[in-house]
């Protein structure tokens, strides 16, 4: 019964939250659809924080969705041992980098008194559910080796089989709870973006790469 | 008067004991036979699923292979609560029962949790109670169903498909995203599964056949369900899995060492990027600033 709502019924909610909701508060509440950034505040830590989260979690939930996409070629692609073996060795440091990223920026939050008080109870949720999501994939990574070839027979159908308006549930009650938790968490993530500061990851400032340059001026003395 | 009441009380007791005596007798009968075919009806259940379930390990009739026991007369050796037992919770009863004990060392290949349910339990166990001994030995159910293991397969086809650079027609998952294999680089150290490098060894090719035929492992069924292997497959697999047989397992120790080194030089990246970032435009005024209204510096 929980594993149906889990795998079944949980993942349609969450993904109609996050394209209701979502599409809500961008026509309806649109200067709110970012996360404000906390730059003047304190830029030290947040660039190593910021830096080592952002790249390497983009490419790890690319990896995710291109295996999802095209499993085929992807076990084409991990079909030799090096490989896989580059391939995993790749996705665990970068998932390290990743922790250590989110771990800054963490504690940079936690430490930091202008912006702790600018911080909210969402903001830590979301913090917590990253921090749970990348320290399960790390243990998946490490411990339930070839996690990258497995899920293109685990995962990836079932989230096919979602799509397709038929869930398989059971191929996901029978892995290990570790990845269960991986799974669920990955849409509670989902759920929490249309309420969150998430929403800045489809709010990508693509513009900045073509618009004129602007010249600061500060404090000119005549 | 009196003699003719007489006469009729009695025409009606013997009409009543004609007609409605025997009912009793008949539906006890009848119940028996519809009792009967229920427990038919439960060990044919319990004969596909011995088929699907337990025929890679075990013969009924055929006698003891390495993977376990032969299960010929079980209910009659064993009591039915605890083959039940051991049907729904192997581990559970190997860990308390001394029987069970002795059993899992002489068969060192544990026995899985089937994941099966009480009721199937009772078809399986209905299976085994219902043909007697002999029957079992005249080879109305015999054992291990693979013939297929006594007909040489292609090792070198057999590791590309566990390996996964050939991969199997029908689609099924590459071996090697989770178990480990001998021999076969840092790739060889998979770890979702139990390392196969001494499978051949425990099961022996025909049990090895049988089971990759039928993968009767509960977190195995969903993989291989739409996607089972071909006879072929199974028989290249096998011989594969004998050739590396009694070799040595891969322990994936670099991989911590690897991904740590990688993590290293993202930073050093991140370091190289990060150097002289914004010293150059905003950080001096900010401190300039700072300095003039008499802020901390940062």
């Amino acid at each position: 019964m929980m594993s149906t709502f889990l795998y079944a019924i949980f993942p349609y909610l969450a993904l109609a939250l996050a394209v209701g909701v979502g599409l809500y508060r961008y026509f309806f509440d649109r200067f709110s659809w970012s996360s404000q950034s906390s730059q003047l505040l304190e830029s030290r830590v947040l660039y190593w924080g910021s830096v080592s989260w952002h790249y390497p979690i983009v490419i790890i939930l690319l990896a995710h969705l291109l295996a999802f996409l095209f499993p085929t070629g992807w076990g084409v692609l991990l079909g030799r041992p090096l490989r896989l073996y580059l391939l995993e060795a790749t996705g665990l440091a970068l998932a390290l980098c990743a922790l250590a990223g989110l771990g800054l920026l963490m504690l940079r939050r936690a430490m930091h008194s202008q912006l702790a008080a600018v911080s909210t109870p969402l903001d830590w949720i979301v913090l917590f559910c990253l921090l749970l999501q990348t320290a399960t994939g790390i243990l998946i990574a490490f411990t339930l080796r070839w996690g990258s070839v497995w899920y293109l027979h685990t995962a990836a159908p079932w989230l096919w089989s979602l799509l397709r308006l038929n869930p398989e549930v059971q191929l996901m009650t029978v892995l290990p709870l570790v990845v269960q938790v991986h799974a669920v968490n990955a849409f509670v993530l989902v759920a929490l973006f249309p309420f969150s500061r998430l929403v800045h990851l489809v709010s990508i400032p693509i513009t900045y790469l073509w618009r004129p340059p602007q010249v600061t001026i500060w404090q000119r003395r005549s | 008067m009196v003699k003719g009441t007489s006469v009729s009380i009695a025409a009606c007791l013997t009409l009543f004991a004609v007609f409605f005596l025997p009912l009793p007798l008949a539906a006890q009968e009848s119940g028996q036979l519809g009792a009967d075919r229920e427990i038919a009806q439960l060990a044919e259940k319990g004969e596909s699923l011995f088929a699907q379930k337990c025929t890679p390990c075990h013969a009924i009739g055929g006698g003891d292979r390495p993977t376990g026991p032969d299960l010929a007369g079980i209910t009659e050796r064993r009591e039915r609560q605890w083959i039940r037992r051991f049907i729904l919770d192997p581990q559970g009863i190997i860990a308390d029962d001394p029987a069970a004990r002795q059993l899992a060392e002489k068969y060192p290949m544990a026995m899985p949790d089937l994941g099966l349910s009480e009721a199937e339990a009772e078809a399986l166990i209905a299976f085994l109670a219902m043909p007697t001994e002999e029957e079992h030995q005249a080879g109305e159910v015999t054992a291990p169903p693979a013939a297929a293991g006594t007909q040489a397969g292609d090792p070198r086809r057999g590791e590309a498909l566990y390996i996964g650079s050939t991969p199997f027609s029908q689609g099924g998952a590459p071996c090697l995203a989770c178990h480990g294999i001998a021999g076969h680089g840092l790739a060889g150290g998979a770890s979702f599964g139990p390392d196969l490098s001494a499978a051949y060894a425990s099961y022996g090719a025909e049990g090895m056949v049988s089971m990759l035929e039928s993968m009767p492992f509960p977190s195995m069924e969903p993989i291989y369900l739409d996607h089972p292997l071909t006879a072929e497959e199974s028989r290249d697999l096998t011989a594969f899995l004998a050739e590396v047989s009694g070799e040595t397992p891969r322990v994936v120790g670099p991989l911590a060492r690897d991904a740590g080194l990688g993590a290293l030089f993202f930073f050093a990246v991140t370091l190289a990027f990060g150097w002289h970032r914004l010293r150059g435009v905003r950080r001096p005024l900010v401190e300039k600033m700072r300095n003039r209204i008499g802020g901390e510096p940062r």
